[in-house]
């Protein structure tokens, strides 16, 4: 990286607290900005998080951040330890917003706003302020408000008013935006008695003309009911010369009475619209709080709470880039950090954000007060191009004192041969008037000029005052071949890619839309014929609905089952999901890649597949209220703007915003539809200035608005910014270039830049700049035939990839009971096993269970733990053991269970089981774990006993009740059990083991295998057929009304036809089932 | 018994010390999660087979601690129980400390996460009392003595748990592995079992690195506690150069310098799913060359944001995947359906707004209603049904509407009635939606009940983490709101054996073949810092019995190195350059401390632009069928099969040569005008007419509802032989005025009439009073006959009947004359130039028809905008129509000019449709006409 400049250094080393940088255009404000704070965190001690940088947009915050590594990256001397430095993300450098969001986070309670809020983004934000205004507008019923609403064209100018007068005096620093109205009008009593006696004083005439009666008269009435009439009376000074006095003493008491009931209706008006506004304003906050969201302003706005209440911020160093764009909000935010040093960088020439209630006055302000340094030297644009520049744009922008020229320091840098002169306006002139269809086929050829004399199509920026109107040039270029790239272009909703799956999603809500479902089938989806949809009509017959009729239509048909597969997608897919498979539907998407610019057409897909993403984060899958949120997005002109290709090498001309180059450079600048004038801007019913300030154009039904006194100064205070703004875009635009810059323009309107230029190039004397003026052509006949898809190239089709499948049981971890289990229930399993949930409520069957009162599962616990403590050999425990450990498992008394308990366990320790065990090495739950194709088989054995002959003896007690049942006809599943345990003995190194299965009520039926070495691959086959069985069966449930192995099943919640049976809903639900809620 | 604490680089020697105590001891091997015991144990198994060997969670450690101890299970209440205690405890006072704070939806779940916090490094209320404290923290202190005695935490089962592994005579061999931390209760418990049982802890930790300086602290106080020490040096072995260098030099001072391997890549990619793809297709490369699907490991900064997207790729892909992350209760389909029920019972019965919600609930699977059903319903009732709850739920019958008269009766019982009804809604409701075969939605639809419910409480070792910024949708109102507001759940997906995808943080402990690190853009890893203003201030205090919050930079940094380090044979680095709307994106600090340590200069990587973030540019490699044509037909290529037939379909078929009108007789005037401005304009809305839903209160509206009081108007003047609108007659007209409008109101008035129609009514009644007065001005001389009078006429156009309506017909007191008025909203011109007779069939055709109907010569016709009061038109000379309307006269001849060229359009209409001519749009139709969608 290079040294700064001297120029540069200055600015770096500039003493004091309070440092303000005027930066031209191309003067490298970054390079400074980045080398002073490598030299604060590097040479001057500064921590990360003792500094705050702030940036004009995210953008700019992450090039600053990427610009500030690249700087610590590139010295060579590195950091040692305390490269922890380099994580900036410690550090404050970002967005006003964004940082003001860090300390709200930090501060909650100072803010007062819920300490896990979110930030709302604009389209949510918008959403909420419709609902705001739409309750307001029914809550307000001040009669001025009413009458307002009554007068207005509508309710549409008054919401606009409304939002507009909000987001202006909160970016003020109005919490809660209140007008200030003007003081009560002076008695109009004295007008009154004016105009009455001068109107006497004309209608006494003996002779006088018919319209002048009636102007008298009406004056007259006029004072008498204090209705205003639809223009001031007013009597024709043509006339005698006696009468001339006269009449000129009527007109101005009916003009000054006229205005004083105007006056007062206008106030009554401005009363009530500030009525709505106070009613909005609080809606809206209410609503933000309700759901713990802030969104942009109130991050600012809650940490100037935050910072009012004194929070415990040291910053050492506070930098601000483009500081002219800073609102004043900003600015207090920016006073109350009370940093050490506060430097601010700017270009009062380069303010342009306006609409975002930046003032450029605030800049210059703060440069007077502190005594701003400036960055002249331009690296940017060649010599003669600057030189140029410098003398035009002195010229547009005489007035503005933000204004100085540069100096040229650019490098020379091979590229193509400057143009003489290297800057041009170009007017285009024709005989009626020019179309912009004309206008933009000389754009496209001053672009295909730039192109011949050596310019790379990406060296070329085509610039916008607004991209509303894009397309014309859009098209021009591409008639002559040109490739261009639209950075970012509006008429999101218009793409018929966007509008067609939307279409068919509105279908998914409601067949019954029809204007959705005829643009569904003209669509690719189908691209059913003219003839078609006529047949369809036909088949549904007049004003009847086309839905039904569809199965009519062959052709068509297949539509019905396209939107019945999407409602089937609906639960699982989500939003985004049934979007996508919305675009995948019918094979539209290949539909629309296969078109002119099908990469640009699919990415405007997928923009909208992370709208309805960034919706459902939000509001869930919520289909419908996508859709009327998109609606609603289109009604407010709210357009997201269209997808955007990223590709920085890409050779294609640029096609942008001025705003949206702001801080960019290219080698040629093409400013297009120059004469287009300032977009937007004025029309506002009521007008507002930062202090609350404010006048309205009073509304009257049929007639136009009248201006208050306040709205005509505050209208025209606008537009006076206004005006000097668009010269500080122009300024913006043309200092883009660095070697070529051609204005473009037809019949300039007042105030566009095509004028603003013209008239400075009128004064210019110099040469610098050529004035030329080329001839409209005359356009094709527009509409006549569509371009033609391109015709695509023949391959043969694809194979399908080999699919990614694994094996759903592998990696698992099953035990015996769980595949016994899907034995029993394979519903239960893939509720337990695969789809992990926990168990569901115990199900008491009622009446005496078989098992006896402490259930089969209980006793064979009591025993088997019992077993486990044996030491072999030893004689039994005492009687009353059982008791004791059913009380201390929270079972109830019972006498009989527990004798059984003690019965069958004294019975096996008398058994010569007993003896055979005492005389090994004898093990109890002895836990294993083996690996089968991939599962993982664990378990416990009861006991495993080493014999004296080297043999194992495994042994498992199987406590159930037998009930006249011989052992053998209940192995059943447990032959599975013994083939697990032999394999995992036989793998753990056992030579030979002896499974023996343990019925406790009948001990001399032991039911035993026997398995050695060679035994190992046949059980492994048994092993493997049972998981075959759990992988390939279907989940089926094993009963449709409560069964006892139901107890405990998650799918008694739901799931399975018991939970739906009335047996489950009668036999009593234990546990937690409402979570013990209700 | 001894405590041995081994410390050392992940998967390193130190681990190696734990398993192999594992293996020589036996006992318990304690591991982060199941997945890891299971892997664990499968390890340890091998081909054969082992017994004896036990790995668990924590969890599962604490199980049996408390079997042994005689504890029994815990019992643990629902979180939302917690919630409640807090939110009952909030209500009793003011907390000035809290200020409106407490109000916030959000406040109860942060609170409920402190006091778990507190309560796990057991800091009681008594130690938080008498110090100054800020106020918030003052309340927090106070508020946790009041709800003290009355909450029971996970964590405090836990302590429960750690203080009795004390007293236990003996336990079997316990080691721990896969840990850089463990909370206090964790190690209290490792450490009293210590006094038991032979202790081997492995924990990942380097003293003196720089990038373990958020543990220095926490294992500096337990290897002063541990009864040995071993620290180990050395990293994991049989790793590339590269991966080994990454893990040992990250955040140090030297480093290896260029490592000619291709072990580590970076990419760089456009927007998130560019991100997602482009590590998923590094990923499946990995694959393809034979490293298990399982051994492979996406990770991303944050699961909530990734989690949807990701899952769409994966499933379009049909790579099988597992993961696990929290979701909000709020946010899934079944938390949405009853969102809407609830919105439904929180309306007052008259009140209107009621049709979305019910929508909403009835358009679920939940609901169990049929969707023709619910189609019908709602078209119904769009076109002009009412809005309020009564009265929908009066049209809806059935069980589907059960649960929301359910839910309005618990509205009335307080916060436990209305949870209560919402689980019983919700369990009912996944009976409707569930199959035969329950798959991914039934699970995490049941996983969300089960967490409300409080089935599901899990204790997380991560109480910070978790904490999810993204904005909340509207939420029920009230207490409930607060509650529900962030109650999430565990959400779990995905076979064992697939992809692993997994956050920074799920990814400790865990070793892969190949890791894709995703989001190493500024904000993504490391995320931004997550302040705490419950404990925060609180922290200095407490001296280090708090843990460290997660995403501290410290923190971050320890993250980062494990995640670097999980990586046995390679690792992939992402991050966007861009975003997803083309800003540009800084690379993270840890992006550029990779590139200097394997001395890669600072802009080396793969970068992906253009179309290549959301497609694949070579076809052979493409990872499905779809992305394969994807990418042939972004190529301008094309194959037999879907391919092709999609080409096919994006031209569609133009005109009509069956002559589908060739018999058609009838033709209305506006028809055949339509036919002539754009006869694809004519397709679309005269003959497709397609009738959206809903048909707002819009422009077209507000002129009917003129037309109709005017109609109105006039014929109760004609019927009262008032005569025409002249001064003299005015006062008659006016006074009428408004019993006129009141009536048609009464008949028009939409379902949700407010004031802004109000105000519509009063503005259009003025217009009308304005337009009478400007009639009476113009002094009419022709009397209002006729109005809304039905044209039909055989004569006009031979072969054809025209019809049409006339809003009024004028004629003059002898009879002879007649005059045709339309009018319109806010005005039309009339061309009376030749060119443009297509644009103005209208007047002169009712004109003519009309007078042949009444037996009169036709006299003119008028266009009136009722609210601009403009007025067009021609008529006769002659014919003294109004005085004020002069400049409309024209010779008479003239006047048959007008309705000659009109009669010889309106046949050459009628001869166009019945040829099935369709020409395209003509130049005044642009895309953004409605029948734009034809044109194609
Ligand atoms: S309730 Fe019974 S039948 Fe249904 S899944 Fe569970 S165990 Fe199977």
């Amino acid at each position: 990286m290079s040294a700064p400049s001297a120029e540069q250094r200055a600015a770096i080393d500039a003493p004091g607290a309070q440092v303000a940088v005027a930066a031209g255009a191309g003067s490298g404000k970054t390079t400074m900005l980045v080398e002073a704070i490598w030299e604060d965190l590097e040479l001057h001690g500064v921590r990360p998080e003792e500094l705050f940088v702030a940036t004009y947009n995210r953008a700019a915050a992450a090039h600053l951040q990427a610009r500030v590594q690249a700087r610590f990256a590139d010295d060579a001397s590195g950091r040692g330890r305390d490269r922890a430095s380099l994580d900036l993300s410690a550090g404050w450098v970002g967005t006003f917003h964004s940082l003001c969001g860090r300390i709200v986070r930090e501060h909650p309670f100072a803010a007062g706003v819920d300490p896990a809020f979110a930030e709302l983004d604009e389209t949510a934000t918008a959403a909420i302020v419709e609902e705001a205004l739409d309750e307001a507008i029914e809550r307000c019923d001040h009669p001025g408000f009413v009458d307002l609403l009554v007068q207005a064209w509508g309710p549409r100018p008054v919401r606009d008013a409304a939002r507009a007068a909000h987001e202006r005096l909160r970016a003020a620093g109005q919490e809660r935006p209140r007008l200030q109205t003007p003081p009560p009008p002076p008695d109009r009593a004295p007008l009154i008695a004016q105009l009455r006696g001068r109107a006497a004083a004309v209608l006494e005439r003996t002779t006088l003309r018919e319209d002048h009666r009636r102007e008298a008269e009406a004056g007259l009435e006029m004072a008498a009911t204090g209705i205003l009439p639809a223009r001031p009376p007013r009597g024709g000074l043509n006339c005698t010369k006696e009468l001339k006095p006269d009449l000129k003493a009527f007109n101005e008491a009916a003009a000054a009475l006229y205005e004083a009931i105007a006056d007062r209706e206008a106030r009554q008006q401005l009363e009530g619209f500030a009525d709505l506004l106070a009613g909005f304003a609080d809606g809206y906050e209410r609503r933000k709080r309700e759901r713990g969201a802030l969104d942009y302003e109130d991050l600012q706005l809650a940490a100037r709470r935050v910072l009012r209440a004194g929070a415990p911020y040291r910053f050492r160093r506070v930098y601000v880039d483009e500081y002219q764009d800073v609102n004043p909000l900003q600015d207090e935010i920016l006073e109350l950090l009370g940093a050490e040093r506060t430097v601010v960088v700017g270009d009062g020439a380069q303010s342009i954000y306006g609409f975002r209630h930046a003032d450029p006055a605030r800049f210059l302000a703060r440069a007077a007060a502190h005594g701003a340094l400036a960055l002249r030297d331009n690296y940017r644009s060649q010599p003669p191009l600057l030189a140029a520049l410098n003398c035009w744009l002195a010229g547009a922008l005489a007035n503005d004192p933000a204004f100085a020229e540069l100096r040229p320091m650019a490098a020379p840098v091979p590229g193509p041969a400057l143009a003489e002169p290297p800057a041009e306006l170009v007017t285009v002139s024709g005989d009626g008037a020019v179309s912009r269809e004309q206008e933009a086929l000389v754009v496209a050829e001053v672009v295909a000029g730039l192109l011949e004399s050596g310019y790379a199509h990406r060296d070329v920026a085509v610039l916008f005052r607004s991209l509303t109107q894009v397309e014309p040039y859009r098209a021009a270029l591409e008639r002559l071949g040109i490739p261009c790239h639209l950075v970012a272009g509006g008429g999101f909703f218009q793409h018929d890619q966007v509008a067609d799956a939307l279409a068919l999603l509105a279908l998914v809500e409601n067949p019954f839309d029809e204007p959705a479902l005829v643009r569904a089938l003209a669509s690719p989806y189908l691209a059913a014929s003219d003839e078609e949809l006529v047949g369809l009509r036909t088949a549904a017959g007049e004003r009847e609905p086309l839905w039904p009729a569809l199965a009519a239509v062959p052709a068509l048909d297949g539509l019905a089952a396209t939107v019945a597969a999407l409602r089937g997608l609906r639960r699982e897919a989500g939003l985004a999901g049934l979007l996508e498979a919305a675009i995948a539907a019918r094979d539209y998407d290949l539909a629309a890649l296969g078109m002119a610019e099908g990469a640009r057409r699919f990415a405007n897909l997928r923009r909208l597949v992370r709208m309805a993403e960034s919706f459902a984060a939000v509001r869930g899958p919520d289909l419908r209220g996508f859709l009327a949120l998109l609606e609603a997005q289109k009604d407010l002109a709210q357009d997201p703007g269209e997808a955007v290709l990223v590709d920085p090498a890409l050779d294609a001309v640029r096609l942008s915003t001025v705003h949206g180059v702001k801080g960019q450079e290219f080698p040629a600048v093409v400013l297009a539809d120059a004469s287009h004038g300032t977009p937007g801007g004025g029309g506002q019913i009521v007008r507002v200035d930062p202090d609350g300030r404010c006048g309205i154009r009073m509304q009257r039904v049929g007639a136009s608005g009248a201006p208050s006194a306040l709205y005509r100064v505050l209208e025209a205070e606008a537009k006076a910014a206004e005006e000097a703004e668009e010269r500080r875009i122009v300024y913006v635009a043309l200092t883009r270039a660095q070697r070529h810059v051609s204005v473009v323009g037809r019949t300039p309107r007042a105030g566009s830049a095509h004028q603003i230029l013209g008239d400075a190039l009128g004064a210019m004397d110099d040469g610098s700049v050529l004035a030329r003026t080329v001839a409209a052509a005359a356009l094709a006949p527009a509409g006549s035939e569509l371009p033609q898809p391109p015709v695509p190239l023949e391959v043969t089709a694809p194979l399908p990839p080999a699919p990614l499948a694994v094996d759903r049981l592998r990696g698992r971890r099953l035990s015996f009971s769980a595949l016994e289990g899907h034995a029993t229930c394979p519903l239960r399993f893939r509720l337990e096993v695969d789809l992990r949930l926990p168990a569901g409520p115990r199900l008491a069957l009622g009446g005496a269970s078989e098992s006896g009162p402490w259930g089969a599962a209980a006793v064979g616990t009591l025993i088997h733990e019992r077993l486990a403590l044996q030491r072999w050999g030893d004689p039994a425990p005492a009687p009353g053991w059982a008791a004791a450990a059913a009380l201390a498992a929270g079972l109830p008394p019972s006498a009989a269970e527990g004798g059984r308990a003690e019965r069958l366990v004294a019975q096996v320790l008398a058994d010569s089981l007993a003896q055979r065990i005492a005389a090994g090495r004898a093990a109890a739950e002895r836990p294993f774990a083996l690996l089968v194709d991939g599962t993982l088989l664990t378990g416990f054995m009861d006991l495993v006993v080493q014999e004296p002959d080297g043999g194992t003896l495994v042994v498992d007690w199987k406590s159930h009740r037998l009930e006249g049942a011989e052992p053998g006809e209940l192995m059943g599943a447990y032959r599975l059990q013994q083939a697990i345990y032999g394999l995992a003995m036989l793998r753990a190194g056992a030579a030979r083991a002896e499974l023996r299965w343990t019925f406790l009520d009948a001990l001399d039926a032991p039911q035993v295998r026997v398995v050695a070495g060679a035994d190992a691959g046949a059980l492994e086959d048994e092993v493997r057929a049972a998981l075959a069985a759990v992988r390939d069966g279907p989940p089926t449930a094993a009963a449709d009304r409560p069964q006892p192995f139901c107890d405990g099943c998650p799918g008694l919640r739901a799931f399975c036809p018991v939970s739906r049976h009335p047996a489950t809903a009668a036999a009593a639900l234990r546990g937690p089932a409402g979570g013990g809620l209700a | 018994m001894p405590l041995v604490l081994h410390r050392g680089a992940p998967f390193g020697p130190a681990e190696a010390a734990a398993r192999e105590a594992w293996q020589r001891l036996g006992g318990l091997l304690v591991v982060r999660d199941a997945d890891a015991a299971t892997r664990a144990l499968a390890e340890a198994a091998g081909t054969g087979a082992h017994l004896d060997r036990e790995v668990v969670t924590l969890a599962g450690l604490r199980g049996r601690v408390r079997r042994d101890a005689g504890l029994g299970e815990a019992e643990l209440p629902a979180p939302i129980a917690t919630r409640l205690v807090l939110q009952e405890a909030l209500a009793g006072r003011d907390w000035p400390g809290f200020g409106e704070a407490a109000q916030a939806p959000g406040f109860l779940a942060a609170l409920e996460r402190a006091i778990n916090e507190l309560r796990r490094a057991r800091i009681r209320p008594a130690e938080l009392a008498g110090e100054p404290m800020p106020p918030p923290q003052r309340d927090l202190a106070e508020l946790y003595a009041r709800v003290d005695g009355s909450l029971r935490l996970p964590t405090d089962v836990d302590w429960e748990t750690a203080d009795a592994a004390g007293g236990l005579p003996a336990f079997p061999p316990v080691a721990l592995v896969g840990f850089d931390d463990l909370s206090p209760d964790a190690w209290a418990l490792l450490r009293r079992l210590g006094d038991v049982a032979e202790v081997t802890l492995a924990l990942v930790y380097e003293p003196g690195r720089a990038a373990y300086r958020a543990r220095d602290e926490r294992l500096a106080a337990w290897a002063a506690a541990a009864d040995r020490l071993v620290d180990h040096r050395g990293a994991a072995e049989g790793r590339p150069e590269a991966l080994s260098a990454l893990a040992g030099f990250l955040l140090e001072d030297a480093h290896p310098g260029p490592l000619p391997n291709g072990a580590v890549r970076w990419v760089e990619t456009a927007g998130s799913r560019g991100m997602h793809r482009a590590a998923l297709e590094e990923l499946l490369a990995a694959a393809n060359h034979g490293t298990p699907l399982a051994r492979c490991a996406l990770v991303v900064p944050r699961l909530a944001d990734a989690r949807d997207d990701l899952d769409r790729l994966l499933a379009d892909w049909g790579v099988p995947a597992r993961r696990a992350s929290r979701a909000r209760f709020l946010e899934t389909p079944l938390g949405l359906a009853l969102t809407q029920l609830i919105r439904l019972g929180e309306l007052e019965p008259e009140e209107p707004g009621a049709l979305d919600p019910l929508l909403g609930w009835l358009r679920s699977p939940y609901a169990g209603a049929e969707q023709d059903e619910v189609d019908r319903f709602e078209r119904d009732l769009r076109r002009g049904g009412g809005d309020q709850r009564s009265l929908l739920i009066g049209r809806w019958e059935g069980v589907a509407i059960r649960p929301a008269i359910e839910l309005v009766a618990a509205a009335r019982g307080g916060p436990r009635a209305q949870l209560a009804a919402l689980l019983r809604a919700g369990w009912a409701g996944l009976a409707n939606a569930s199959g035969p075969d329950p798959g991914r939605a039934d699970r995490r639809d049941a996983a969300a009940l089960l967490a409300l419910a409080g089935l599901a409480s899990e204790v997380s070792e991560d109480a910070a983490e978790g904490e999810d910024q993204r904005p909340r949708g509207p939420l029920p109102r009230g207490a409930l709101g607060r509650l529900l507001a962030d109650l999430t759940f565990r959400d779990e997906e995905g076979p064992p054996e697939g992809l692993a995808v997994l956050d920074y943080a799920g990814l400790r402990g865990r070793r892969f073949g190949v890791v894709a690190l995703c989001g190493l853009d500024a904000g993504g890893q490391p995320g931004r810092p997550a302040p705490d203003p419950f404990l925060g201030p609180l922290r200095a205090r407490l001296a280090g019995r708090l843990p460290p919050r997660a995403a501290g930079t410290d923190e971050a940094r320890l993250r980062f190195l494990q995640a670097a380090a999980a990586a046995d044979e390679r690792l992939v680095l992402v991050r966007r350059f861009v975003d997803d709307d083309g800003r540009e994106v800084a690379p993270s600090p840890y992006w550029m401390e990779t590139l200097r340590i394997l001395g890669r200069p600072p802009g080396h990587a793969d970068r992906r632009t253009g179309a290549r973030g959301e497609l694949v540019d070579d076809p052979d490699r493409a990872p499905s069928m779809r992305e394969a044509l994807r990418a042939l037909a972004v190529a301008g290529r094309s194959a037999p099969g879907p391919l092709a037939a999609a080409l096919g379909r994006r031209r569609r078929a133009r005109g009509l040569p069956g002559r589908p009108f060739a018999d058609r007789e009838v033709f209305n005037v506006t028809y055949l005008e339509a036919y002539l401005r754009c006869p694809y304009g004519w397709l679309y809305d005269r003959v497709l007419q397609p009738q959206p839903l809903e048909q707002p209160f819009d422009a077209r509206a507000e002129g009917s509802f003129g037309h109709r009081v005017l109609e109105r108007l006039f014929t109760q003047m004609r019927d009262a032989d008032v005569g025409a609108c002249t001064y003299a007659a005015l006062p008659r007209y006016l006074e009428s005025l408004p019993d006129v409008i009141a009536e048609v109101d009464e008949a028009l008035r939409p379902a949700a009439a407010g004031r802004v129609h109000a105000a519509f009514v009063a503005r259009t009644e003025r217009h009308v009073r304005d337009l009478l007065l400007a009639e009476a001005a113009a002094w009419p001389h022709l009397v209002p006959k006729l109005f809304e009078r039905a044209i039909d006429d055989a004569a006009l156009v031979p072969g054809a009947r025209i019809r049409g309506t006339a809003d009024r017909i004028d004629v003059s007191s002898e009879g002879d004359f007649a005059l045709a008025i339309d009018y319109k909203r806010s005005g039309a011109e009339f061309p009376a130039d030749d060119e443009h007779v297509a644009a103005r069939l209208q007047l002169p055709l009712y004109a003519e028809a009309a007078a042949h109907s009444v037996g009169a010569a036709s006299a003119g016709g008028l266009y009136v905008g009722i609210t601009r009061r403009t007025v067009d038109g021609r008529f006769r000379e002659d014919v003294p129509v109004a005085d004020g309307l002069g400049k409309l006269a024209i010779p008479p001849e003239r006047w048959r000019q007008l309705v000659d060229q009109a009669i010889a359009a309106a046949s050459g209409a009628v001869d166009g449709i019945r040829a099935g001519e369709l020409a395209g749009p003509s130049d005044l139709c642009g895309r953004w006409c409605e029948h734009g969608v034809l044109w194609r």
